[in-house]
């Protein structure tokens, strides 16, 4: 695909914001900024992608956003004509959620709506030794990965996290799903024992979701650039 | 609440709930717990609060939550009658949001919501700051906590970060201050150049809600020398 934009570094400079124009600053690869497409997908709001080479980070973006992570978003406010921004994969989620009311993807019940956040932020469960197992300390990790993903088994009640359709929930934890063929050079196979059969079927409808396949990765890109970021020398652009 | 109950340990059983009853699991001298009970105290909302031994959980609590942390919202919904509960304070505290519509917390503009979450967020690099003057007062863990609270700083336009009165996120950030004021070692705004902030704190002092569940300095003071002794006295007082 030529039309994947160059992940801008250190020395470009910041394409102009036009008016009108809803602004994602990303990384192809990015689990977090997978997360925003996700949503963005789901609710059908067209966006302009800009990404960011995040070993050699633009002093433009770094005043934008200090921290210098993706993604985050950035428009034109139709009436004050002031310039917004706000990073952050989750309150980027949410934002758009509560901005364009097209297809909610939050619960309106709060106790729900409640339920399904602390799944989002106990997923870190699940995330931690996802990279431990990445980064090459594969025994300690694929133990703890499986332990974590048991719980999301025993959660799972329905179709998806969200009920009888994809909710935020399910989409802030796709990513990483997505990305568990990964891990198998290291040895881990998911439900190798066969005993998460609800997640194996989730797994199974989060493929055929529209949102996912409308911004999924080829694996074989994924996979070049894994490579080459657990090496410790990403590289963005290919093809 | 004019009741002081002890932190429950391991060999205690679990109060019975009652229904119609909102239950706060907690740590006197938690911060992320005073962060729910400043809610509370903002929107005049009635619950229990049950104690617990950080050092000694009773594993009835850890069956509730796995974790072992605090806070924890219990309670019994009036229409399937099953006990329901919510953990990490920030998810609890915009549940409460939620359910009680007086003296809303959060900005009902969304992007207005978004900035304040960020702020919120990323307070996460001062209370990191603040753990280690906690261990050590030296100049460099000084310096690099008044740096982040410089950011702070800068973003503070009015009276409350909220605008006129307090919102979620002055709540959400402040009981760090009530813990770094009774830190040995540390002066606020030493060298003045947190203005703002200083005289945010004296506004958010005078706060009701602020006031309401308030733990003395002293107490404070005796619980902060406790651990740093290395055995927290959760009952001190």
């Amino acid at each position: 695909m030529s039309n994947v934009p160059k992940h801008l570094k250190s020395g470009s400079e910041c394409p102009t914001l036009k008016e009108g124009q809803l602004r994602l600053y990303g990384m192809r690869f990015c689990p977090y900024v997978h997360r925003a497409k996700l949503v963005l997908a789901a609710k059908n709001i067209p966006y302009e992608e800009i990404n960011i080479n995040l070993t050699a980070k633009p002093e433009w973006y770094l005043k934008k956003n200090p921290p210098g992570q993706v993604p985050s978003l950035e428009w034109i406010d139709n009436q004050s004509k002031e310039t917004r921004f706000i990073p952050e994969s989750l309150i980027v989620s949410d934002y758009l959620d509560e901005a364009y009311p097209q297809t909610r993807l939050q619960p309106t019940d709060p106790y729900l709506r409640a339920q399904q956040r602390v799944l989002i932020e106990r997923f870190s469960n699940v995330v931690g030794p996802f990279y431990k197992i990445l980064r090459g300390d594969p025994k300690e990790g694929i133990e703890s990965i499986n332990k974590g993903l048991t719980t999301y088994e025993e959660t799972l009640q329905n179709t998806y996290f969200g009920g009888s359709k994809p909710a935020m929930v399910d989409y802030m934890l796709w990513p990483w799903f997505e990305r568990l063929p990964l891990l198998k050079d290291a040895g881990f196979q998911f439900n190798a024992d066969g005993n998460l059969p609800k997640l194996a079927e989730w797994i199974q409808n989060m493929e055929n979701n529209e949102s996912v396949q409308k911004v999924k990765v080829p694996f074989d890109i994924l996979k070049k650039f894994i490579d080459g970021y657990v090496q410790g020398k990403p590289e963005y652009d290919f093809e | 609440m004019t009741s002081n109950p002890k932190h429950l340990k391991a060999d205690s059983e679990c109060p019975p709930l009652q229904e119609n009853q909102l239950r706060l699991y907690s740590m006197r001298f938690c911060p992320f717990v005073r962060r729910a009970k400043l809610v509370l105290a903002a929107k005049n909302v009635d619950f229990e609060e049950v104690r617990i031994d950080l050092g000694d959980q009773p594993d009835w609590y850890l069956k509730k939550n796995p974790a072992g942390e605090v806070p924890l919202l219990e309670w019994i919904d009036k229409d399937s009658k099953e006990t329901r509960s919510i953990p990490e304070s920030l998810i609890i505290c915009d549940y409460l949001d939620e359910l009680y519509p007086q003296n809303r917390l959060h900005p009902t503009d969304p992007y207005l919501k978004a900035q304040h979450q960020v702020l919120t967020s990323r307070f996460s690099n001062v209370y990191s700051e603040f753990y280690k003057v906690f261990g050590e007062s030296n100049a460099k863990n000084i310096e690099e906590l008044n740096q982040s609270l410089s950011v702070y700083e800068q973003v503070l336009q009015n009276k409350f970060f909220g605008g006129t009165k307090p919102a979620m996120i002055d709540y959400m950030i402040w009981p760090w201050f009530e813990l770094m004021s009774n830190l040995t070692g540390y002066v606020f705004n030493a060298d003045g150049k947190l203005p703002k902030l200083a005289a945010w704190i004296k506004a958010m002092d005078a706060d009701e809600a602020v006031r309401k569940y308030r733990v003395p300095d002293e107490i404070i003071k005796k619980f902060i020398a406790s651990r740093r002794a290395g055995k927290p006295d959760f009952n001190v007082e």
